[in-house]
């Protein structure tokens, strides 16, 4: 995601528009600065990301916002179904590989996060693996492929996830409305990887 | 192969109307009166129950993707909570520990955030120091919710957070005193 900061005046107006329905030390004028990002598959419809310096580690919120209407992006599907409701949605061939990869991010379900593996390299937790299993993930991995089923209606997603600890190379069905349903394929790795992101 | 993804699937497929707050928590007062009410079994949690009442501290309880405590002023505690969590889950109590410890911190000259022309060193080490004491008290408030109060589920949630071993640390050290 390509972020870049706007400028101070538009960020107050949206830090003043946060303060007004939490609470002003939330994200202040002094310490805290705005960024954003424009999805290649909404019309009309921004990334907003709110960031307050003032700890350690810093706070953010992200928003998919018009600029009237904000829906904080909370880990639920309900923002994004929301957004895509209203027609904003525009997917095809180019960009549904792009929106399937922030739909999953923004999305927390039962077992954690779950990554789609676009680019080996920036995985979160590539670091945290053992060597063997590094290469063993390389040597498998394939780049995610996209195509439209015009007999079905939806785009079809070849694609390695990690979720739950495991690796699995999936396939995912997105239909116009940008529902996704994910059926698993292979393990890559039978074992669990050991990662643990969560911290107190 | 079993499907890892059909809870996934059926959490996406859920339709539900957008939330009408856009950023705090649809059960913010529950959460709040139900972590009050654990800290008040707690001798430490009454310290820091007694602390927000004297000083006027606002708690807030955020949506969130993540579960954390975060305290950008002296007034102010925030605690962001997933939207589908339980109001009564122990690491709302245990989040909450942090959050009000650090706002007590900010009152503490030994432990305030230092300005950061003071020096970065100096900066650095006194954040190490804030986030030691603020895991020191969620490690005693949680073992005497635990253990004392006999409410283990506060145990369990605090290793899965990853930190059980300090609660063997802790009492370990009761006991040797």
């Amino acid at each position: 995601m390509n972020w870049q900061k706007i400028d101070r005046q538009q960020s107050h107006d949206i830090l003043n528009h946060i303060a007004k329905v939490s609470d002003p030390h939330l994200f202040s004028l002094q310490s805290s600065e705005t960024s954003f990002f424009s999805p290649p598959f909404y019309k009309d419809y921004f990334v907003y990301r709110v960031t307050n310096f003032a700890t350690l580690p810093s706070f953010s919120l992200d928003f998919l916002s018009n600029g009237e209407s904000y829906y904080l992006l909370d880990g639920s599907p309900t923002p994004i179904n929301t957004v895509n409701k209203s027609g904003a949605l525009h997917l095809s061939e180019a960009n549904v590989i792009a929106y399937t990869e922030f739909y999953l991010s923004n999305i927390r379900g039962d077992d954690g996060d779950i990554y789609m593996i676009n680019d080996m390299e920036s995985l979160p937790f590539i670091d945290s693996l053992g060597a063997d299993q590094q290469l063993n993930l390389k040597q498998n991995h394939e780049s995610p492929v996209a195509k439209w089923d015009a007999e079905r209606g939806h785009y079809t997603i070849h694609a390695d996830l990690f979720y739950g600890g495991t690796l699995i190379k999936s396939v995912i069905y997105v239909d116009t409305y940008g529902i996704l349903e994910i059926q698993p394929r292979e393990m890559i790795m039978n074992s669990k990887i050991d990662f643990q992101g969560k911290t107190a | 192969m079993k499907n890892p993804f059909e809870s996934l699937n059926n959490l996406i497929k859920i339709e539900k109307p957008p939330e009408k707050r856009m950023i705090r928590h649809s059960k913010e007062r529950e959460i709040i009166d139900t972590a009050l009410a654990n800290l008040s079994e707690s001798a430490l949690g009454q310290e820091l129950v007694q602390f927000i009442t004297e000083n006027n501290i606002k708690i807030t309880v955020l949506r969130g993707r993540d579960n954390r405590d975060y305290t950008p002023s002296k007034d102010s505690v925030f605690i962001s909570v997933a939207e589908d969590m339980d109001a009564d889950d122990p690491e709302i109590t245990i989040h909450l520990v942090a959050a009000i410890r650090e706002s007590m911190q900010e009152h503490d000259p030994m432990l305030r955030t230092p300005s950061l022309d003071q020096g970065e060193a100096i900066y650095v080490h006194r954040m190490g120091q804030k986030d030691d004491d603020k895991l020191i008290w969620q490690t005693k408030v949680t073992y005497e919710l635990g253990k004392l109060a006999k409410k283990s589920e506060f145990i369990d949630s605090f290793t899965l957070m990853g930190y059980h071993s300090l609660i063997d640390v802790y009492e370990k050290e009761l006991n040797e005193n």
